[in-house]
């Protein structure tokens, strides 16, 4: 079973996916989940996300995956709940320097556009990675993190009134 | 102040906040949007057509820009182009909010600004627009990124990919990431 899905991704679904309209939301996420792509109720990926195994992937409710967003899911990929991963963003979780390895990803986390989030990297919930930065470890709860490697810079405060 | 329970309430405030009810577009825009994709995309082909294309979409072109043709703009009647700015391939214009470009600018390959951002403060997390000024005879680089809100002068020069996250004066030389100024050199 798995390998038809993987048949059917490699050969046809990948294809499809990027001829289809930008709002066909539900038709993609059909397209992944005949795939193998394990995911909660209102996932988001845009047409132009490229995703070489989503059977290795596992996202949570509401999260959404950017324009151009790159994902290697050579190991497990997690993304939590309520997530965005901006347009532009590379997830590897296999290097040529390093064994292939998962990447987690918590709840409520943003990953900012156009970073680079390395093998065997952890964000815990809420993390916030900021532009262009590259994520390399583990990143703790509700921090912001920005630079190469990024470094957490400060603590995400929601505001008073939630 | 015990941080894993802040961090808990700040989940439940996440999980259990109400679901943003309206888009951050309205219907006009969204039409327009659709065309810029479509009919937009096929007058870009030409490149004696592009500046009028731009042009008839809201946006503002000087006279003798060059655009090329893999250029990514998000949002066409926010762009403003001083005269004979040159924008180069695969240049990625986000212009959710203002682009200002002033003349002599050069936006060389892959560079990309981004003037759209979110409130990660916000349980809705909503979009926000902030704008991008770059002045006069400013140069830049090779898949160097601005941030939203940022603002330079004139005759500034932002090295190949550096990723210039704050507002320099005029004549800055921008270097890393995050860019900082980089001292002439004697």
């Amino acid at each position: 079973m798995s390998g038809l899905r993987r048949f059917f991704w490699r050969h046809l679904g990948r294809r499809m996916f990027r001829l289809t309209p930008h709002p066909a939301y539900g038709f993609r996420r059909v397209l992944l989940r005949l795939a193998g792509m394990r995911f909660g109720a209102n996932v988001r990926v845009r047409r132009s996300a490229l995703i070489n195994r989503p059977w290795n992937l596992q996202i949570g409710d509401l999260t959404m995956i950017g324009d151009e967003v790159f994902i290697r899911a050579e190991s497990p990929i997690t993304i939590g709940s309520r997530c965005v991963i901006s347009q532009y963003c590379t997830l590897l979780t296999a290097t040529h320097d390093r064994p292939s390895s998962p990447i987690t990803i918590g709840d409520d986390c943003w990953v900012a556009t156009d970073s680079l989030v390395l093998p065997g990297s952890t964000l815990e919930d809420g993390v916030v990675v900021g532009a262009r930065a590259m994520v390399d470890g583990r990143l703790d709860a509700w921090q912001v993190a920005t630079g190469e490697p990024a470094a957490a810079r400060g603590v995400r405060v929601l505001h008073e009134d939630t | 102040m015990n941080d894993s329970a802040e961090h808990d309430r700040q989940q439940d405030a996440m999980a259990t906040a109400p679901p943003a009810r309206r888009s951050a577009w309205t219907t006009r825009q969204k039409v327009v949007r659709l065309l810029w994709g479509t009919v937009g995309k096929l007058g870009w082909q030409m490149a004696s057509l592009r500046p009028t294309m731009l042009r008839l979409f809201g946006g503002t072109v000087g006279s003798g820009c060059r655009l090329a043709r893999r250029i990514d703009i998000a949002i066409p009647w926010n762009i403003t182009l001083g005269d004979d700015v040159v924008v180069h391939e695969r240049a990625i214009l986000y212009s959710l909010g203002p682009i200002t470009i002033g003349p002599g600018t050069i936006i060389d390959v892959r560079a990309h600004l981004c003037a759209g951002s979110h409130d990660m403060r916000d349980t809705r997390f909503p979009l926000t627009r902030p704008p991008i000024t770059i002045g006069a005879r400013n140069r830049i680089g090779v898949d160097a990124y601005l941030a939203p809100d940022v603002t330079l002068g004139d005759d500034c020069v932002v090295d190949h990919r550096a990723s210039v996250y704050k507002s320099f004066p005029s004549g800055s030389v921008l270097r890393g990431n995050p860019a900082r100024p980089v001292e002439a050199e004697a």
